[in-house]
């Protein structure tokens, strides 16, 4: 099976397509792509392998201020994900994953809750 | 006197009272005249132009009847005259500020091409002060006045373009925005403005902004007219896409905003100074009349930018020098980094007091308050024996001396921090603006940060992201969790860190990463440098330069670009401290250590495998710019690896050598070796020390011999080539150093006799080029001779500049000694432009006065003269005095024989000055005996005394040179006087001494003697 474009699942996941979410866990079994592994740690239940392996395949400054601000995000520091997040934003207006975590930090009731995964894992 | 205002509502000004002017015609008649004072209107055209239409059926009567009210009205009829063929204003043209103004507008254009931008402010503000509101308002609608509004009006934006043109080349581009954006959406066609507005947004480090102005530009073009942009709008695009340095304008140097003739070394413009107008005043005030003030205020109050906009703005003829002591951590570091601001290499009190002994300069001593002993003792000194020098000081404790004035800077009041925020916030967002919304918000981040200028910065540099009202409520978290009030100062400095350890935890891991490797570096980072550090702490390669800019943009950092062009990296000490700590935290203050220390040795070893090749002015630039972190990095190997400490001051000792580092390099060296202990081989071991004699060399002879003399015992005991020959090298030369060349040679001679066959061309060439030197000591011509013979063969295998400039200067001394000029011209040119390669200043100015000495000798007076001055000036910048006083003693002498009595006196006083203050010399008696043979020649009264003192002088001190000279102006008072026979006796000493005079005078120097014989009509002239 050809591997699915990281930012066109990116894309599906931000308007809440949910059968993304598996494709995007799925792809990061294999994938080297920062955005793949970030956004699967999100809902994967290793959620802290994929960080870490996000981490050390992140060597652009996009990539790397992406994982920062997905770190911050799983820890629950809203405040500081909104910082980055806006600060990521005004450079890289494109980034639709960063946009997607910086509102699900908002929300409350989000669709997976990163400081539960962070107790749970 | 009548004056006439018409740029706004017509106003004329008799003996400075106001006149009134009917309306009307009358007024218009007084405009269409005032445009051409002076100059006679003819009739027909007068009615012509005020009755338009109506003009046919309009009598001369009507005008005669205007002409009468409007001589009544200025109460005196010959001002406007009446003749046959029209009517004459007289009134001078530039009373009539409608002319006026044009010609300020010219003036302000040729000094804008002239490149004096500080004029052009000055012009262009006075230009547009003139013009009160719509021009010519009261000359009617007729058609003649349209062209004269249009072109006022034209003027009027030419001097705003001026203006701000001038501005942006003065370092005020993001001031200048504003406006600019104002302008263009006035006139938005006019393509100058955008070109201003672009370089502008593009200086003030907005380049994204830039390019998109230029894209509105090219968009209205096509859209309105259907054009193109034009040339310059396009070759601005061009230079911005590839960052041609040339945009950023010349660099501005502190003369571009200061006075004609101002030197120094302040760093060039960068963000504008907001608010302080009083301080600045006050301050500036007092450094008129008091010669050390010292600004006293906590962290982060804004001392040092204070200060480097007062020492701009003071006028003084040496310029103004700033030091940067926050790296200072010892006592020999403070005049070691005055030093360093002189651009004087291992620098030491007396070095100093000695370079600014005569100047008239303003010193910052910036930071004092870590090392407050060394800078007030060295400071009083300055003070003490300088009396052209003043000292502004930034401390947060005053120095305590006497005659210090305290002036204690105050957090900016809350208007002015607004102001600043407002500012700064504008530079960051575009469409940052202070509205109700953002005002009270603004306030309240100004309150909690207490008025402290890098705190509010550091909070605006956040707007980018945040909006105002967020960054306040941060702020207040941040302040509530920290609490604790005490008293003002601490307040202050809570306030101070708060802001800091604020801004840092919004940075991403990798930017903070990117502060604790740039809180490794001493006295900054090259972009290199703190690259490698910031990966060994762990950035990705690709990241790192986002990170620097990141921080730049954050004002977390701060961004010197130097001459050529050479980013290097700043943290202001407070930001700096706190990077240290959170290094500290994470553990890794030893992984970036020893990165830091990594770095050093790369650079090191590339010094080492250069160090005798056309790279060598390379590594002669690293050693002078990271002097700092050097000492940093050895303090650090020193605990952590010792034997990598030992390589990276080996790597250097070479470039130390030629840079001229003297005793600092010495100590640097002695330091490594002594924490390298026992475990260093003897090999290494020798090298060292031979490495350590030749920097001591430069400094205590003495010394440098006693580790000449171990370097060889420690050597005799390896069989190592290197470590022996590199001993017996530098034995040879501090022998030669201490005036005991035949012993050099016996050493040079030992080593050549035991000189395996392949001996590399370097060695054969510094042996030739020391027993050259040392045979020319001893007078072995034969012996020296036999030395060019080989330099000249070796020269041409020769790859680095140091060794080619010894040895072109061995060739020219022989060829001055054999009177080969021309030769000896050529080969001391190439010396001096080898030295010059290598950046050897001080030689390159010793080689230079010497190729005057010879072109004088060649009867080329002329170009001796400019080698002179040039020599004069090289020596100067690097502090090398004596080659200055020396020189000028040479230059003083020959411009007396060529008749120019007033230069000679100034060059010989000042070299006499010089001398006296600084022990004397065998050139100070030279000096003095010059001088007195001018005052002789002038029939000053005491001159013969003054002669016969120094002759005295001269026999006791046996300076025959000095008694042949004073003996020629003596024979020379005797001549004027008639006194023939008195004048031939001495003329004949002079002439038996001038056969075992020394080297410094030849025959033609001996002007009084040629003219006493023609004034006595002696036959014979001895002295040519």
């Amino acid at each position: 099976m050809p591997t699915a474009d990281p930012g066109q699942l990116i894309h599906q996941l931000a308007v809440g397509d949910a059968a993304a979410i598996a494709t995007i866990v799925d792809e990061s079994r294999t994938s080297d792509e920062p955005q793949i592994l970030v956004a699967a740690a999100l809902f994967a239940p290793d959620g802290d392998d994929l960080m870490a392996r996000a981490g050390r395949v992140a060597l652009s400054t996009r990539d790397r201020q992406l994982v920062a601000i997905a770190t911050a995000h799983r820890a629950g520091d809203r405040d500081l994900v909104d910082a980055l997040a806006r600060d990521h934003l005004v450079d890289h207006p494109d980034s639709v994953l960063v946009a997607w975590i910086a509102a699900a930090s908002h929300r409350c009731n989000a669709l997976h809750d990163p400081t539960l995964d962070k107790e749970s894992s | 006197m009548i004056s006439i205002s018409l740029l706004g509502p017509v106003e004329i000004r008799r003996g400075g009272e106001l006149v009134r002017l009917p309306a009307g015609k009358t007024a218009e008649l007084l405009v269409r005249l005032a445009l051409d004072a002076g100059v006679t209107v003819r009739t027909e055209l007068l009615i012509e132009d005020l009755w338009g239409s109506e003009a046919e059926s309009t009598e001369k009567n009507t005008l005669h009847s205007k002409v009468s009210r409007l001589r009544r009205a200025l109460g005196d009829p010959a001002v406007v005259a009446g003749g046959r063929t029209g009517y004459t204003l007289h009134v001078e043209p530039s009373a009539v500020d409608a002319i006026a103004v044009l010609r300020v507008a010219e003036i302000a254009k040729e000094r804008s091409a002239a490149g004096d931008h500080q004029a052009v402010v000055e012009l262009a503000a006075r230009g547009l002060e003139m013009y009160r509101g719509d021009v010519l308002c009261d000359a009617g609608d007729g058609e003649w006045v349209v062209p004269h509004r249009v072109r006022l009006e034209e003027v009027r934006l030419g001097l705003v373009e001026d203006l701000l043109a001038a501005r942006v080349e003065l370092g005020a581009a993001a001031e200048v925005i504003g406006e600019l954006e104002t302008l263009v959406a006035r006139e938005p066609l006019r393509e100058s403005l955008w070109v201003l507005l672009i370089t502008a947004l593009y200086r003030s480090s907005r380049q994204a902004d830039a390019l998109a102005a230029y894209q509105r530009i090219r968009t209205l073009l096509a859209d309105a007219l259907g054009l193109d942009p034009g040339p310059q709008l396009q070759t601005l695009e061009r230079q911005m896409l590839l960052q041609d340095p040339s945009l950023e304008g010349a660099p501005r140097a502190p003369t571009a905003v200061a006075l004609p003739g101002n030197e120094g070394n302040l760093p060039r413009r960068g963000s504008v100074l907001v608010g302080r107008d009083a301080d600045l005043h006050e301050v500036s005030q007092l450094l008129t009349d008091r010669r050390l003030v010292s600004l006293v205020g906590p962290a982060g109050v804004g001392k040092t930018r204070l200060a480097i906009e007062i020492a701009r703005r003071h006028a003084v003829a040496g310029g103004s020098w700033l030091v940067r002591l926050e790296n200072a951590r010892t006592p020999a570091a403070v005049p070691q980094a005055v030093g360093e601001a002189f651009n004087l290499i291992g620098a030491t009190e007396a070095t100093i007091i000695d370079r600014v002994r005569t100047a008239e300069i303003l010193v910052v001593l910036d930071n004092c308050e870590h090392v407050l002993e060394p800078a007030a003792d060295l400071c009083a000194r300055i003070l003490d024996y300088a009396p052209g020098v003043k000292v502004l000081v930034t401390s947060q404790i005053p120095l305590g001396l006497d005659g210090e004035t305290v002036y204690a800077l105050e957090p900016l009041p809350l208007a002015d921090s607004i102001t600043l925020f407002a500012q700064r916030a504008g530079e960051h967002r575009r469409s940052f603006t202070l509205d109700p919304d953002t005002a009270a918000a603004v306030e309240g981040v100004c309150r909690s940060l207490d008025g402290l200028p890098l705190a509010i910065e550091l909070a605006a540099a956040r707007t980018k992201a945040l909006s105002v009202q967020e960054i306040s409520r941060r702020l207040d978290d941040r302040f509530s969790l920290l609490s604790d009030p005490t008293g003002r100062r601490q307040e202050r400095h809570r306030a101070l860190s708060t802001a800091i350890g604020w801004s840092y935890d919004l940075l991403f891991p990798d930017e903070q990463r990117g502060l604790w490797a740039l809180a490794c570096f001493s006295g900054g980072a090259a972009l290199a440098a703190a690259e490698h550090v910031a990966i060994a702490v762990g950035v990705p390669a690709a990241a790192t330069v986002d990170v620097f800019g990141q921080l730049a943009d954050r004002s977390l950092v701060t961004v010197d670009i130097d001459a050529t062009g050479e980013v290097r990296y700043r943290l202001l000490e407070s930001v700096g401290a706190f990077a240290k700590d959170r290094l500290d935290e994470a553990g890794l203050t030893d992984v970036a250590r020893a990165a830091h220390a990594a770095w050093l040795e790369i650079a090191a070893e590339e010094a080492l495998a250069e160090q005798r090749t056309q790279s060598q002015a390379r590594h002669v630039a690293v050693v002078r710019t990271e002097r700092a972190n050097l000492d940093v990095a050895l303090a650090w190997t020193a605990q952590h690896d010792p034997a990598q400490g030992l390589r990276i001051a080996n790597g250097f000792a070479w470039a130390s050598v030629i840079l001229g580092e003297g005793a600092m390099a010495a100590d640097r060296l002695r330091r490594a070796l002594a924490a390298a202990g026992s475990s260093v081989a003897d090999a290494d071991r020798a090298l060292t020390l031979s490495l350590i004699a030749w920097n001591e060399s430069g400094a205590d002879i003495e010394r440098a011999w006693a580790e000449a003399q171990r370097a060889n015992e420690v050597a005799d005991a390896t069989d190592d080539d290197t470590a022996i020959t590199t001993s017996r090298f530098v034995s040879a030369f501090v022998l030669i150093q201490q005036g005991q060349p035949e012993s050099a040679i016996e050493v040079l001679d030992r080593w050549h006799a035991a000189a395996p066959d392949d001996t590399v061309v370097w060695d054969r060439g510094l042996h030739v080029a020391l027993l050259g030197y040392a045979s020319f000591a001893v007078g072995d011509s034969q012996r020296a001779g036999h030395a060019c013979v080989e330099a000249e063969q070796l020269l041409r295998l020769v790859d680095d500049d140091w060794l080619a400039s010894h040895l072109e200067a061995i060739l020219g001394q022989l060829a001055q000694i054999e009177l080969r000029y021309p030769d000896a011209a050529a080969h001391l040119t190439r010396a001096a432009r080898a030295a010059q390669r290598a950046e050897m200043t001080a030689t390159e100015g010793f080689h230079l006065a010497n190729l005057g000495i010879v072109l004088n000798q060649a009867g080329d007076q002329e170009a001796a003269i400019a080698t002179f001055e040039q020599a004069i000036e090289l020596a100067g910048t690097v502090g090398l005095m004596r080659i200055t006083a020396f020189t000028r003693v040479r230059l003083g002498t020959l411009l007396r024989g060529l008749g120019d009595a007033d230069a000679a006196r100034s060059h010989l006083s000042t070299a006499d000055e010089w001398f006296g203050a600084s022990g004397g010399g065998g050139e100070a008696a030279l000096a003095r005996c010059v001088l007195a043979a001018i005052d002789a020649e002038d029939d000053l009264p005491g001159a013969a005394e003054w002669l016969a003192t120094i002759l005295d002088a001269a026999r006791a001190d046996g300076d025959t040179d000095v008694q042949v000279l004073a003996l020629d102006a003596l024979a020379g008072i005797e001549s004027r006087a008639g006194n023939v026979v008195a004048a031939l006796d001495l003329l004949t000493l002079a002439d038996e001494l001038m056969g075992s005079a020394g080297q410094r005078i030849a025959a033609h120097d001996r002007i009084d003697a040629r003219r006493a014989r023609a004034l006595v009509g002696a036959g014979s002239d001895p002295a040519g």
